[in-house]
């Protein structure tokens, strides 16, 4: 049932963000690499245990909770460091160059491109996961 | 790892800001290292050493130790926060104090908006990584006791956010308007 709710996530956020303006590099890489990195700072080689408890059926309770722990705080680094860094970063770009309107948009489009970019990650991907390793610890401890 | 994960965080912002100086403001700054310091302090009090060690060094600790650098790690954390919220105050109503003259809303809007910017660095971009290192190492000993979920300070911190942006594009519009 996971795969199925994974691929009606990804074909709502192409229906609806299927135009070539919602597309930007930058704003991706800002908030992929802020939570990759803040991941990395976190738990180091920890991350990959905590994603490997996605799959294991028979993950022991440690796996579970490092699992958890990984996406929690992982949605808040998303949506966070990625979305909100990346807004007020978009947003002083642009009060710079208020005065050249044709150069408004590069700053305008990072601000909130990475807010969109960022509640898609966090709240559409990683926090659903975490909520579902918090139903498998309650039925390996019942 | 954990040195490797800041330089590349500093890099991936450092990249996105283009021109680094336009985003340094003392008293923005000053503000929320000063809430964030006396946090930590006030927290930690006479474990202050014992916090700092349980915080930067990642190996295995005593319990104990984690718990005292985890409560400091997490004030520190809130109280960056909040001192970014007292810049934002603080500049908004700077900011609409001068709404008719264009030119002198400068300064306000800079402590409003890099206020609330360093507060999330220093909360979510420095803090939130050491904090989530001691919770991983409490894992054993505690459970899902460890880590209690965040979902409502991250919602108060979003909100705030649109609202700051809505805001200041608001002023903007009507400190045009006036000065036109």
């Amino acid at each position: 049932m996971r795969i199925l709710g994974f691929i009606v996530l990804i074909a709502v956020v192409v229906i609806a963000l299927a135009q070539p303006f919602y597309i930007d590099i930058a704003s991706a890489i800002i908030v992929l690499g802020l939570t990759l990195t803040g991941l990395l700072a976190s738990f180091g080689g920890g991350i990959g245990i905590g994603f490997k408890a996605l799959s294991a059926n028979a993950a022991d309770r440690d796996t579970i909770l490092l699992g958890i722990a990984v996406f929690e705080r992982g949605k808040s680094m998303a949506v966070m460091a990625g979305g909100i860094m990346g807004t007020f970063i978009g947003l002083v770009i642009m009060l710079k160059n208020l005065d050249d309107p044709a150069a408004l948009g590069p700053g305008m489009a990072l601000g909130f491109l990475t807010t969109l970019y960022s509640l898609i990650l966090g709240y559409g991907v990683f926090a659903p996961l975490g909520a579902s390793l918090r139903q498998r610890l309650e039925e390996t401890e019942a | 790892m954990r040195i490797v994960g800041y330089i590349l965080a500093l890099t991936f912002i450092a990249l996105a800001m283009g021109d680094p100086t336009i985003f340094i403001d003392p008293a923005a700054l000053v503000l929320v290292l000063g809430f964030m310091v006396w946090g930590f302090l006030a927290s930690a009090g006479s474990g202050t050493g014992t916090a700092l060690k349980a915080a930067f060094s990642g190996c295995e600790k005593e319990v104990q130790e984690l718990q005292i650098g985890l409560r400091a790690v997490r004030t520190a954390r809130h109280a960056a926060l909040a001192g970014g919220f007292v810049g934002v105050g603080a500049g908004l109503i700077n900011m609409l104090r001068n709404v008719d003259d264009t030119g002198a809303i400068g300064p306000g809007m800079a402590l409003a908006l890099l206020g609330f910017f360093f507060a999330v660095f220093f909360a979510y971009v420095v803090l939130l990584p050491l904090q989530a290192g001691i919770e991983r190492r409490l894992i054993p000993s505690q459970g899902a006791k460890a880590f209690p979920s965040e979902t409502p300070l991250d919602l108060m911190v979003l909100g705030s956010g649109f609202i700051v942006t809505l805001l200041t594009f608001g002023v903007l519009v009507v400190s045009i308007q006036a000065g036109s």
